[in-house]
């Protein structure tokens, strides 16, 4: 738990890109650059309207492992952890 | 005649859609995924007939889900398509519909939820729209019926639209054209409704409310279930049936056989709807007059849980948790109602996605989720030696469901989705499309239930006439007494609690048992086997197979708890 919390308070605020949805803080805003995972994942993502170059907001991080929500054009989605982490971001300062 | 697909994303209101159209209702809820069988109808328009067809919700039309195989077919044989839009969502869903272009059919664009829309203050230049993609666009309101005339008119007009293929990226770029070319937002700031809206998916206020609405569901559930019992059915049963019965009783004195059959036995001299065990008496009442009310209570409850989109949200909150016992969290839903009777609980497990989980949740509520009548009988048994003994058994129950749980991940092998779920916005519960969902659902339950439990009851009232019950119950007997430590009496009752609990409490109360052969005792009779309607209901939701395999797990489980518990307490 405090690892959680030490981890959070230096969470990364350059415009690197090598982050996932796993990194940001709630209410942070940031531009998908890159879903690094299969064809199928990855096409059924892009129907939904993730794709790289779109802009999302992250919503919520739920507790004991439970999935992100993030909100994409005014609509929310939820992922599993293991998806959102192959999902990378540069992040909005 | 002309085939008429309805086709579009998840949960942009297909089905209250089509169900406005052909008068024919389809299951609609505000969350996706809740067409899986595909509806037809046919509609007739100035002497034109056209048969309309409702496909499941996709995403995209290439990808290889069950659901968007069958669109994609359903797609391939119309004549003409009609691409449903949730316009509050028009980005995401054009992608689709750029797909749907490309299938060269003739087609036409129902912009749904328009006054959603407006409400938000999002304008969407619908001429510049038809004009860009060359198809007919029309903004209706499917649950208010608004535009659907308008709509039925322009089917005629549809056209084949012209475009040039494109690969995923070329496509989002489009799209983003489109957008910027028809769309324009006025922003507002967020009010504290929408703060509040917000706070339900935030992991700790998330958490707070997800606590106090299923609370709240478990209460209005039983509340309802136990109000219609007391002040309508069995008022009814008790006034009005039971004289009727009487009156068969005395006609029936010709024949024994018969009378036993349909009245059952009679109990000091009475007729007892509980106990007969009559296909007239007791089968018409544990079924319309127990678990009916709590059939129609928890109906009523789900849809409004349903329709406003709450469902999806606590299925994202506890999803971690539930993940660790291999479910993913929409399986909190048949776990609490499981809590009032585990017929409608093991019933909406068809929420879940795999058979897997269907499986697995649905032998968890069987044996370590007691019913209301199973936490009556603790209750009852115990209450008066305290409340630590109480305790004790719930917190052994629940011991028992957590243990259960991990080893049925790790033996019960199947596919577990990943999760990607969109969730919907808010709604206000409509009760023109929740009333009729929760008729089409109790009918549904009558018609399906009623002959299987009628069955199941002249099946134990068979088992009595030929004296095979009693023999069972001393055949087991002895073993209750050396490994349990349990006077071989309770072997019968454990034998009767199969029927119905609150029998077994009855006729655990005279034995004058110690406090840990009660304790021992409540929880076994707690995990074994809830009851004749829970046995029929899995037998007919999961099969036979399944059914024999969870009676195995069940009297594993339930015997080796006993043997840990005599010799641990």
């Amino acid at each position: 738990m405090v690892f959680l919390i030490l981890k959070r308070s230096i969470a990364p605020k350059s415009a690197d890109s090598n982050y996932s949805l796993i990194d940001m803080l709630p209410g942070q805003i940031g531009t998908i650059t890159e879903i690094d995972h299969g064809h199928g994942l990855v096409r059924k993502l892009c129907s939904m309207g993730i794709v790289p170059g779109k802009k999302i907001m992250k919503v919520s991080q739920i507790l004991v492992g439970g999935p992100i929500v993030i909100r994409i054009d005014d609509h929310d989605l939820a992922l599993g952890r293991g998806i959102a982490s192959r999902i990378k971001v540069r992040m909005e300062i | 005649m002309k085939k008429v697909v309805l086709a579009g994303n998840p949960n942009v209101g297909k089905s209250v859609f089509f169900t406005r159209l052909s008068g024919i209702y389809a299951v609609s809820s505000n969350y996706p995924g809740t067409t899986v069988e595909i509806s037809r109808s046919q509609i007739s328009r100035d002497g034109v007939k056209f048969e309309l067809i409702d496909a499941p919700g996709t995403y995209a039309l290439e990808a290889d889900a069950e659901a968007e195989k069958i669109a994609g077919k359903l797609i391939d044989e119309a004549d003409i398509v009609v691409n449903v839009i949730d316009a509050g969502n028009l980005e995401r869903n054009l992608y689709l519909t750029f797909e749907l272009l490309e299938k060269k059919k003739p087609m036409v664009i129902a912009l749904n939820m328009w006054d959603e829309v407006q409400r938000r203050g999002v304008r969407i230049d619908i001429q510049a729209l038809s004009h860009i993609l060359g198809i007919p666009v029309i903004p209706v309101v499917a649950t208010t019926g608004e535009g659907m005339k308008k709509l039925i008119q322009t089917l005629d007009h549809a056209r084949v639209p012209i475009i040039v293929p494109s690969s995923h990226q070329e496509r989002w770029h489009e799209i983003g054209q489109v957008i910027q070319a028809v769309q324009s937002f006025s922003y507002h700031k967020p009010t504290w409704v929408d703060r509040l809206k917000e706070a339900t998916l935030l992991p700790v206020s998330g958490f707070l409310i997800g606590l106090g609405v299923l609370y709240g569901v478990f209460w209005v559930v039983r509340f309802i279930g136990e109000g219609l019992i007391n002040y309508i059915l069995d008022p009814l049963f008790y006034r009005f049936y039971y004289p009727l019965l009487l009156g068969l009783d005395r006609h029936l004195s010709f024949s024994p056989f018969l009378r036993t059959i349909l009245i059952g036995h009679l109990v000091d001299g009475k007729i007892d709807f509980e106990q007969s065990l009559g296909l007239l008496s007791t089968g018409i009442y544990v079924e319309l007059g127990v678990v009916l009310p709590y059939i129609i209570s928890f109906y009523f409850i789900l849809g409004l849980l349903e329709d406003t989109g709450y469902l999806p949200r606590l299925a994202v909150l506890l999803d971690g948790f539930f993940h660790r016992i291999g479910l993913h969290g929409y399986a909190i839903v048949p776990t609490l109602l499981g809590l009032g009777c585990n017929v409608p609980g093991i019933m909406s497990t068809r929420i879940l996605e795999s058979k897997t989980e269907r499986f697995i949740i649905s032998v968890l509520i069987s044996i370590a989720v007691p019913c209301a009548s199973q936490q009556a009988l603790i209750f009852g048994v115990l209450g008066k030696h305290g409340t630590m003994p109480v305790m004790l058994v719930y917190f052994i129950l629940l011991l028992v469901w957590i243990i259960l749980g991990v080893i049925l991940k790790y033996a019960v092998k199947g596919y577990r989705p990943a999760l990607v779920l969109e969730i919907p916005p808010y709604r206000f519960p409509y009760w023109k499309t929740l009333l009729p969902k929760l008729w089409l659902r109790v009918k549904g339950f009558l018609k399906e239930a009623l002959p299987i439990v009628s069955l199941g009851i002249l099946a134990v009232n068979l088992l009595f006439m030929t004296n095979l019950f009693p023999y069972i119950a001393q055949a087991i007997g002895p073993f209750f007494q050396k490994y349990l430590g349990l006077p071989s009496e309770v072997s019968l009752v454990l034998v009767l609690g199969f029927l119905r609990k609150d029998i077994a409490m009855g006729l655990l109360a005279p034995l004058q048992l110690t406090v840990k052969q009660l304790v021992i005792s409540s929880v076994i009779l707690a995990m074994f086997f809830p009851c004749v309607a829970t046995f029929m209901v899995i037998l007919k939701e999961l099969g036979a197979k399944k059914l024999i395999q969870g009676t195995i797990i069940m009297l594993f489980a339930s015997i080796l708890t006993g043997l840990i518990l005599n010799l641990v307490l």
